[in-house]
Protein backbone atom coordinates (compact mmCIF):
# COMPACT_ATOMS: atom_id res chain seq x y z
CA UNK A 1 0.00 0.00 0.00
CA UNK A 2 1.31 3.73 -0.90
CA UNK A 3 2.03 5.49 2.32
CA UNK A 4 0.49 8.48 1.30
CA UNK A 5 -2.95 6.78 0.55
CA UNK A 6 -3.22 5.02 3.51
CA UNK A 7 -2.34 8.36 5.64
CA UNK A 8 -5.11 9.90 3.79
CA UNK A 9 -7.46 7.05 4.15
CA UNK A 10 -6.94 7.16 8.29
CA UNK A 11 -7.88 10.95 8.13
CA UNK A 12 -10.76 10.08 5.57
CA UNK A 13 -11.97 7.52 8.08
CA UNK A 14 -11.63 9.60 11.62
CA UNK A 15 -13.68 12.24 9.51
CA UNK A 16 -16.45 9.74 9.17
CA UNK A 17 -16.04 8.57 12.58
CA UNK A 18 -16.98 11.99 13.39
CA UNK A 19 -20.06 12.26 12.00
CA UNK A 20 -18.11 14.97 9.00
CA UNK A 21 -18.07 14.80 5.22
CA UNK A 22 -14.93 12.44 4.49
CA UNK A 23 -12.66 13.51 1.62
CA UNK A 24 -12.79 10.24 0.43
CA UNK A 25 -15.67 7.83 -0.86
CA UNK A 26 -16.98 5.54 2.17
CA UNK A 27 -17.19 2.59 -0.25
CA UNK A 28 -13.04 3.13 -0.79
CA UNK A 29 -12.58 3.91 2.66
CA UNK A 30 -14.34 0.48 3.91
CA UNK A 31 -12.40 -0.89 0.68
CA UNK A 32 -8.60 -0.42 2.17
CA UNK A 33 -8.86 -0.30 5.53
CA UNK A 34 -10.31 -4.29 5.10
CA UNK A 35 -7.17 -4.40 3.07
CA UNK A 36 -4.86 -2.81 5.10
CA UNK A 37 -3.84 -4.15 8.56
CA UNK A 38 -1.79 -0.97 9.70
CA UNK A 39 -4.71 1.10 8.78
CA UNK A 40 -6.78 -0.97 10.66
CA UNK A 41 -4.78 -0.65 13.67
CA UNK A 42 -4.04 2.87 13.72
CA UNK A 43 -8.10 3.55 13.51
CA UNK A 44 -8.27 0.76 16.28
CA UNK A 45 -6.00 2.59 18.29
CA UNK A 46 -7.36 6.00 17.59
CA UNK A 47 -11.23 4.50 18.44
CA UNK A 48 -10.04 3.39 21.58
CA UNK A 49 -8.77 6.87 22.77
CA UNK A 50 -12.00 8.29 21.46
CA UNK A 51 -13.74 5.64 23.77
CA UNK A 52 -11.53 6.85 26.37
CA UNK A 53 -11.89 10.22 25.80
CA UNK A 54 -15.56 10.56 25.67
CA UNK A 55 -16.00 9.21 28.94
CA UNK A 56 -13.91 11.90 30.32
CA UNK A 57 -15.53 15.98 31.06
CA UNK A 58 -14.17 18.74 31.47
CA UNK A 59 -14.01 20.03 35.07
CA UNK A 60 -17.14 22.24 35.59
CA UNK A 61 -17.30 25.74 37.86
CA UNK A 62 -20.66 26.30 38.95
CA UNK A 63 -19.81 29.66 40.66
CA UNK A 64 -21.27 32.69 39.26
CA UNK A 65 -18.35 35.47 40.06
CA UNK A 66 -20.14 38.28 37.52
CA UNK A 67 -22.08 39.77 40.37
CA UNK A 68 -19.07 40.23 42.09
CA UNK A 69 -17.09 41.43 38.81
CA UNK A 70 -19.60 43.83 37.57
CA UNK A 71 -20.09 46.31 40.75
CA UNK A 72 -16.42 46.35 40.53
CA UNK A 73 -16.11 47.73 36.80
CA UNK A 74 -19.22 49.70 36.86
CA UNK A 75 -17.77 51.60 40.22
CA UNK A 76 -15.20 53.95 38.80
CA UNK A 77 -17.21 55.39 36.02
CA UNK A 78 -20.03 56.30 38.08
CA UNK A 79 -17.83 57.84 40.47
CA UNK A 80 -15.66 59.87 37.90
CA UNK A 81 -19.24 61.21 36.25
CA UNK A 82 -20.33 61.82 39.40
CA UNK A 83 -17.41 63.83 40.68
CA UNK A 84 -17.50 65.39 37.14
CA UNK A 85 -21.03 66.65 38.09
CA UNK A 86 -19.41 67.91 41.54
CA UNK A 87 -17.04 70.07 39.62
CA UNK A 88 -19.60 71.38 37.15
CA UNK A 89 -21.72 72.00 40.09
CA UNK A 90 -19.37 74.26 41.96
CA UNK A 91 -18.39 76.15 39.15
CA UNK A 92 -21.47 76.99 38.32
CA UNK A 93 -21.65 78.17 42.30
CA UNK A 94 -18.55 80.37 41.66
CA UNK A 95 -19.24 81.97 39.19
CA UNK A 96 -22.85 82.99 39.90
CA UNK A 97 -21.31 84.30 43.13
CA UNK A 98 -19.01 86.60 41.09
CA UNK A 99 -22.03 87.61 39.08
CA UNK A 100 -22.03 91.51 39.33
CA UNK A 101 -25.09 93.25 40.67
CA UNK A 102 -26.04 90.41 42.91
CA UNK A 103 -26.10 90.48 46.56
CA UNK A 104 -26.14 86.99 48.37
CA UNK A 105 -26.03 86.40 51.72
CA UNK A 106 -23.49 84.95 54.00
CA UNK A 107 -26.09 81.91 53.46
CA UNK A 108 -24.96 81.00 50.23
CA UNK A 109 -21.47 80.17 51.30
CA UNK A 110 -23.42 77.25 52.80
CA UNK A 111 -24.19 76.18 49.17
CA UNK A 112 -20.84 74.12 48.12
CA UNK A 113 -21.07 72.26 51.25
CA UNK A 114 -24.86 71.21 50.56
CA UNK A 115 -23.76 69.90 46.76
CA UNK A 116 -20.80 68.22 48.63
CA UNK A 117 -23.19 66.75 51.01
CA UNK A 118 -25.54 65.55 48.15
CA UNK A 119 -22.76 63.98 46.52
CA UNK A 120 -21.52 61.78 49.26
CA UNK A 121 -25.07 60.99 50.22
CA UNK A 122 -25.47 59.68 46.31
CA UNK A 123 -22.42 57.84 46.07
CA UNK A 124 -23.10 56.25 49.80
CA UNK A 125 -19.65 57.29 50.94
CA UNK A 126 -18.52 58.54 54.26
CA UNK A 127 -15.22 60.81 53.58
CA UNK A 128 -15.11 61.13 57.05
CA UNK A 129 -14.83 57.31 57.64
CA UNK A 130 -11.71 55.50 58.59
CA UNK A 131 -11.83 52.03 56.13
CA UNK A 132 -10.96 49.12 57.64
CA UNK A 133 -11.16 46.91 54.02
CA UNK A 134 -8.34 48.42 52.61
CA UNK A 135 -7.26 46.16 49.21
CA UNK A 136 -4.24 46.73 47.12
CA UNK A 137 -4.71 47.47 43.77
CA UNK A 138 -5.32 43.66 41.79
CA UNK A 139 -6.39 42.18 44.94
CA UNK B 1 8.08 45.51 48.94
CA UNK B 2 5.55 43.39 51.17
CA UNK B 3 1.90 43.61 51.24
CA UNK B 4 2.13 45.15 54.54
CA UNK B 5 4.16 48.06 53.63
CA UNK B 6 2.39 48.45 50.31
CA UNK B 7 -0.83 48.82 52.73
CA UNK B 8 0.99 51.12 54.38
CA UNK B 9 1.80 53.30 52.15
CA UNK B 10 -2.10 52.64 50.20
CA UNK B 11 -3.45 53.80 53.55
CA UNK B 12 -2.12 56.92 53.52
CA UNK B 13 -2.33 58.00 49.91
CA UNK B 14 -5.87 57.05 50.83
CA UNK B 15 -5.55 59.56 53.39
CA UNK B 16 -4.16 62.10 50.89
CA UNK B 17 -6.66 61.26 48.33
CA UNK B 18 -9.61 62.20 51.00
CA UNK B 19 -7.99 65.16 52.07
CA UNK B 20 -7.14 66.71 48.41
CA UNK B 21 -11.34 66.02 47.46
CA UNK B 22 -12.15 68.36 50.97
CA UNK B 23 -9.91 70.61 50.34
CA UNK B 24 -10.85 71.30 46.69
CA UNK B 25 -14.87 71.36 47.66
CA UNK B 26 -13.61 73.59 50.81
CA UNK B 27 -11.86 76.39 47.90
CA UNK B 28 -15.12 77.04 46.45
CA UNK B 29 -16.43 77.97 50.45
CA UNK B 30 -15.58 80.90 52.53
CA UNK B 31 -17.42 81.42 55.98
CA UNK B 32 -14.48 83.64 57.58
CA UNK B 33 -12.33 81.16 57.32
CA UNK B 34 -14.10 78.76 59.98
CA UNK B 35 -14.52 76.01 57.75
CA UNK B 36 -10.98 75.52 57.36
CA UNK B 37 -11.08 74.94 61.36
CA UNK B 38 -13.42 72.95 61.14
CA UNK B 39 -11.95 70.40 58.66
CA UNK B 40 -8.54 70.43 60.97
CA UNK B 41 -10.49 69.26 63.93
CA UNK B 42 -12.49 66.60 62.24
CA UNK B 43 -9.16 65.61 60.47
CA UNK B 44 -7.38 65.25 63.79
CA UNK B 45 -10.31 63.77 65.72
CA UNK B 46 -9.90 60.72 62.81
CA UNK B 47 -6.52 60.25 63.62
CA UNK B 48 -6.35 60.84 67.42
CA UNK B 49 -9.04 58.09 67.62
CA UNK B 50 -8.51 54.47 69.14
CA UNK B 51 -10.72 52.65 67.38
CA UNK B 52 -10.37 51.20 64.86
CA UNK B 53 -6.63 50.12 66.14
CA UNK B 54 -3.72 50.77 65.54
CA UNK B 55 -3.54 53.99 67.92
CA UNK B 56 -1.53 56.68 66.33
CA UNK B 57 1.66 57.02 67.96
CA UNK B 58 4.19 59.02 65.51
CA UNK B 59 3.06 62.82 64.51
CA UNK B 60 0.45 62.72 67.31
CA UNK B 61 1.83 65.83 68.29
CA UNK B 62 1.08 67.26 64.55
CA UNK B 63 -2.73 66.07 65.22
CA UNK B 64 -2.94 67.07 68.93
CA UNK B 65 -1.52 70.93 67.52
CA UNK B 66 -4.04 70.48 64.49
CA UNK B 67 -6.46 70.62 66.60
CA UNK B 68 -5.46 73.34 68.78
CA UNK B 69 -4.89 75.56 65.84
CA UNK B 70 -8.19 75.05 64.66
CA UNK B 71 -10.33 75.49 67.95
CA UNK B 72 -8.01 78.47 68.24
CA UNK B 73 -9.91 80.06 65.53
CA UNK B 74 -12.88 78.56 66.27
CA UNK B 75 -13.24 80.38 69.27
CA UNK B 76 -11.25 83.47 69.02
CA UNK B 77 -12.74 84.60 65.53
CA UNK B 78 -16.09 85.07 66.83
CA UNK B 79 -14.91 86.38 70.12
CA UNK B 80 -13.21 89.16 68.11
CA UNK B 81 -16.09 89.93 65.88
CA UNK B 82 -18.50 89.63 68.91
CA UNK B 83 -16.39 92.12 71.18
CA UNK B 84 -16.36 94.65 67.66
CA UNK B 85 -19.62 94.36 66.35
CA UNK B 86 -20.01 98.12 65.71
CA UNK B 87 -16.65 98.14 64.05
CA UNK B 88 -17.84 95.39 62.10
CA UNK B 89 -20.91 96.41 60.77
CA UNK B 90 -19.19 99.88 59.84
CA UNK B 91 -16.23 98.04 57.71
CA UNK B 92 -19.28 95.52 56.13
CA UNK B 93 -20.74 98.93 54.86
CA UNK B 94 -17.91 100.63 53.40
CA UNK B 95 -17.11 97.21 51.64
CA UNK B 96 -20.71 96.99 50.11
CA UNK B 97 -20.53 100.71 49.10
CA UNK B 98 -17.85 100.62 47.17
CA UNK B 99 -18.62 97.58 45.72
CA UNK B 100 -21.66 99.47 44.88
CA UNK B 101 -19.52 102.16 43.36
CA UNK B 102 -21.09 104.63 45.58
Amino acid sequence: MNESTCESVRMAAMALADGEKPALDPDFIAAHVAGCEACRLELELLRGFDVQIAGKSRRQYPVDVWPAIEPRLAAPSRQRRVFLVLGVLLLAYKVAEFAPNREFGMAVQLVPIAIALAVFRYLKENPFRITTELKLEGD
Amino acid sequence: MTTNTEQLILGQKYAYATAALIAGIACFTNILGLEKAVLAIIFARLALKSSPAPVLHDRRGWAITGMALGSLVLVLLPTILMLNLDRVRTVIDALMKLANGK
